[in-house]
């Protein structure tokens, strides 16, 4: 009988998709071109699995899923932050590939996913600033964000979403990619100017 | 010269469209299929136009775009409760036709023709994300939660916009009937609604 590990984490979180702003995913409904090509970026403000902190710390994906997202056969590559430690690798490895359960994402998205790319251990760039965050995992996956604007008057809009049942987020702030790419092997894809997402984020078992 | 009438309303908003749950329009994309086919059906619970009491009346604004909405030329058909007496009816459709002011002065900009105005028999059920309105033979909306497609489990995604026109904060739903009938016709299920509490005025 094994015990499960107590973690938590506490953080910013970054999303750019295929999809229209706002992103259609966020309300159930098909995406937008009917695939799903996704590059997510965390970094963790507070964070610990065990006695492991993993304070500081960023991780993320880039993915491609051929259909919605919950009908599978994805794949994705994970990226980890070159700075962390062997036993700090393997709490992040545990929590991404939802192993070490909990709420959040990880243990859902991971039955998404029909094939796992070897994890890329990189630097980071992360720029937290609202509606104008950007960030980038080493030479491969990168977003940066602007706010929507107005069609007609161009002004820049503070729209949000709330999703109480949501598991990335509860809520965000719903902004525009003006950058979001991966040229990681197959995940080759760019789409500027489609749905990004800025949100702060808790996941954990503890 | 003419001394602009007060008014305001405040009440709830059901709303049903076209296009997918949340509609892309909220987040100033394209609609889902291309084209418009929005409703918004209204209860006032207070305000007034001039002093003219508008409390428990119900209205709504039909419409439908060839495109999305800020590109024009859509077609209008408003419908009023019969319960309003004649000032009321001027005083709603001196708002609503954009006579007095946003957010309809700015919609009028979107169409290019308003059928007449009917005035019709509403009923009404204000429930959260289960509301209904029927009016006359013009008009149906039932909504229901959106479900998660794996679990079921039903799901009540908000979207607030600070800066919206209609409304400022919205609870989506899915469209269960949907139709309108008359000069404007169309007719979904399964497609976005929304529950909002509006507040409109001159002041």
């Amino acid at each position: 009988m094994t015990t499960e590990v107590k973690w938590s984490i506490t953080g910013d979180y970054f999303q750019a998709c295929s999809c229209d702003y706002g992103c259609p995913c966020e309300f159930e409904a098909p995406p937008t071109q009917g695939f799903c090509e996704d590059v997510s970026v965390w970094r963790i403000n507070q964070g610990n699995y065990g006695d492991v902190s993993l304070d500081g710390l960023c991780f993320g994906v880039a993915a491609r899923w051929p259909q919605a997202i919950h009908l599978g056969n994805g794949t994705a590559v994970p990226y980890f932050d070159e700075r962390a430690t062997p036993d700090q690798r393997d709490a992040l490895l545990k929590i991404l590939t939802g192993e070490a359960k909990g709420e959040g994402p990880f243990e859902i998205i991971i039955t998404t996913l029909s094939t796992v790319l070897e994890p890329q251990y990189v630097p980071f760039e992360f720029n937290e600033q609202g509606r104008n965050s950007s960030a980038k995992m080493g030479d491969t996956a990168s977003l940066a964000f602007e706010p929507i604007k107005n069609p007609v008057t161009g002004e820049e809009e503070g729209i949000r979403v709330d999703h109480d049942t949501g598991f990335f987020f509860k809520n965000a702030e719903v902004v525009s990619a003006k950058e979001m790419s991966s040229t990681f092997g197959e995940l080759n894809f760019s789409w500027p100017n489609k749905a990004g997402f800025v949100a702060k984020i808790k996941y954990g078992n503890s | 010269m003419t001394t602009e009438v007060k008014w305001n309303i405040q009440g709830t908003l059901l709303q049903g469209c076209n296009c997918a749950y949340g509609c892309p329009c909220n987040f100033n994309a394209l609609p889902t299929t291309g084209d418009c086919e929005g409703t918004w059906s209204g209860l006032i619970d207070q305000g007034s136009y001039g002093g003219v009491d508008l409390a428990g009346l119900n209205f709504t604004i039909i419409g439908d775009w060839p495109k999305a909405i800020h590109e024009g030329n859509g077609e209008c058909q408003l419908l009023i409760d019969e319960l309003a007496n004649q000032q009321q009816r001027e005083g709603l459709l001196t708002i609503l036709k954009g006579e007095a002011g946003p957010p309809w002065s700015i919609l009028k900009n979107t169409f290019s023709t308003y059928h007449e105005p009917q005035f019709v028999k509403y009923e009404t059920k204000i429930d959260g994300v289960n509301s209904s309105v029927k009016a006359g033979d013009f008009f149906h909306l039932e909504m229901e939660s959106i479900k998660n497609p794996v679990s079921g489990a039903e799901a009540f995604p908000g979207v607030v916009l600070p800066q919206g026109l209609l409304y400022k904060e919205s609870t989506r739903a899915s469209t269960k009937v949907y139709r309108a009938s008359g000069k404007i016709n169309y007719e979904y299920s399964g497609t976005d609604a929304a529950f909002s509490p509006f507040s409109w005025g001159s002041q």
